[in-house]
């Protein structure tokens, strides 16, 4: 059982910084996962957890430990990695074995713990057979196995699902986060899938260019993403913006309106903005609701039906683009005007700088 | 013989580059030190590669030692030569030409048979994932 901690954590590649200091604490017992683009660092951070990258400044503490010079079989640490990574000449009970092995485990007790990982993970009757021999989820699981079989204080994770079709993809989400829930072992998982990382995490860390930019619990972010780059980052599909301009600043919020005239009252803290001050509106597909009354107006320029939902691109006078999801039901069609409402409590307003204007009211699933 | 060793040392080089890197990582995650990184986790995986280097040094040495041998003779000839000159203006003399390819040939065979495994795989090492 687990406590990690990141102090100022750096890491530069031929003088440039890929990490640019991350401070983290990770709970025991805790899922975190680390969100981010393509190349902002996450598998570096990871690696430096483990050991396999060298940490360039700062402190890796675990368990109140300082860690940073530990080779990586000594932190306690097991790691699943994205291409698996077992030993091709071995079978499945050698790929297990291995580390106990190295670890100076007595025979039998090996022999009993294998038998009992396997089993949880429907891998018994896969003993003898090679790697090569197994289909992707099979492997993925004796990677997992492989981790756990050594017991280890942390999991880490570098998107172990990444390999895998969409079905077995949710099937093994669902899976990992049973084990996880069973095995009370601190996780680190790396993805940057964000429906894995809004269903499995305790706690996401969101990663841009080697820099924090916000940890939270999933409905945190969703509901109180800290700047634009958190807000279109979480949530699929993506958050809309628009431009609008500050008209009146009360104490029940502030009211904003788009050029052509209609205006908001967002719920979020007054003291945050100026007068006449040019803002960012932003508002989920799922916020905006389909009203014959609606002052905003737009004309649908296409209609996703994904069945259970139906997303609609429509665009307004001025060609601003909006994504509004509605019920699968709905007989949208090309071409057609139509009348669209904001709902004004679900609405997120962003300053030059990028920065979210505080909500007045947290959400009550908002940890 | 020594003209072989740059063959050797880039398909060698070739081959060990190809053991994927997080293999070997995951061996350091389960306790290996480097010795038994070396020795449990790489050379297995470069086995194949070993092999049809070795298989090749073998026939390229083989074909050469004829040659070698007779060096400082005054017939010195390359073991194609040496072969060919069974069929001669003088008449074809078969069954010593037979012989000859025989034995010039068993040792690769031997040899090859018992590695084909490894060569055919060796050969087609990192082609498909
Ligand atoms: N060995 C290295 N030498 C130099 N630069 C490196 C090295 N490894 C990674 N980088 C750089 O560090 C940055 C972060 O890489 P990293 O692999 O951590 O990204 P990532 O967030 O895991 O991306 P992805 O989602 O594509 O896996 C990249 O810009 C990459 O080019
Ligand atoms: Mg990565």
């Amino acid at each position: 059982m687990a406590k990690v901690e990141l102090r100022d954590i750096r890491k530069t590649y031929n003088a440039e910084e890929i990490i640019k200091g991350v401070s983290l604490d990770i709970e025991n017992e805790e899922f975190v996962v680390f969100v981010g683009p393509s190349g902002c660092g996450k598998s570096t951070l990871l690696r430096m957890i483990a050991g396999l990258e060298e940490i360039s400044g700062g402190d890796l503490m675990i368990d109140g430990a300082r860690v940073n010079d530990l080779e990586p079989a000594k932190r306690g640490l097991a790691m699943v990695f994205q291409s698996y990574a077992l030993y091709p000449h071995m079978n499945v009970y050698r790929n297990m074995e291995f580390g106990l092995k190295l670890a100076g485990m007595p025979e039998a007790e090996r022999r009993q713990k294998i038998t009992d990982v396997a089993r949880t993970l429907q891998l018994d009757a896969y003993l003898k057979h090679k790697p090569g021999q197994l289909s992707g989820g099979q492997r993925q699981r004796v990677a997992i196995g492989r981790a756990i079989v050594r017991n280890p204080k942390v999991f880490l994770f570098d998107e172990p699902l990444s390999n895998l079709d969409a079905a077995l993809r949710g099937q093994m989400r669902v899976e990992l986060a049973t084990l996880h829930r069973r095995l009370k072992a601190t996780t680190i998982y790396v993805t940057h899938d964000q429906v894995e990382a809004m269903t499995m995490a305790d706690k996401i860390v969101v990663l841009q260019k080697g820099v924090v930019e916000q940890v939270g619990s999933p409905l945190e972010l969703y509901h109180h993403p800290r700047n634009l780059f958190v807000a279109r980052f979480i949530g699929s599909p993506p958050m809309n913006f628009l431009p609008v301009t500050t008209r009146s600043i009360d104490p029940e919020g502030v009211t904003v309106a788009r050029d052509r005239g209609e205006s908001l009252l967002v719920p979020v803290l007054p003291g945050e903005t100026a007068s006449a001050e040019a803002l960012t509106l932003g508002v989920r597909p799922e916020h905006i609701v389909i009203d014959p009354e609606g002052d905003v107006h737009g004309t649908i320029r296409m209609v996703e039906r994904l069945g259970a939902l139906t997303l609609l691109h429509v665009t307004l006078a001025d060609d601003t683009l909006l994504i509004v999801q509605t019920d699968g039901d709905h007989g949208g069609e090309i071409d057609r005007p139509i009348r669209l409402r904001l709902q004004a409590d679900n609405c997120h307003l962003f300053d030059a700088r990028g920065i979210a204007l505080t909500k007045l009211t947290r959400h009550r699933l908002a940890r | 013989m020594l003209t072989n060793l740059p063959i050797i040392v880039w398909m060698l080089y070739t081959f060990f580059k190809e053991v994927p890197v997080p293999i070997l990582e995951a061996g350091r995650m389960d306790g290996a030190n480097r010795w038994q990184e070396i020795s449990v986790v790489l050379l297995p995986l470069a086995l194949p590669g070993i092999a049809s280097t070795a298989l090749l040094s073998l026939i390229l040495c083989w074909n050469e030692a004829f040659w070698s041998l007779n060096l400082t003779s005054s017939n010195a000839a390359p073991l194609a030569s040496f072969i060919a000159s069974f069929s001669s203006p003088e008449g074809l003399f078969f069954a010593k030409l037979s012989a000859a390819s025989t034995l010039a040939v068993a040792p690769i065979l031997v040899f090859g048979w018992f590695s084909q495994k490894q060569l055919v795989r060796g050969l087609t090492f990192g082609a498909v994932k």
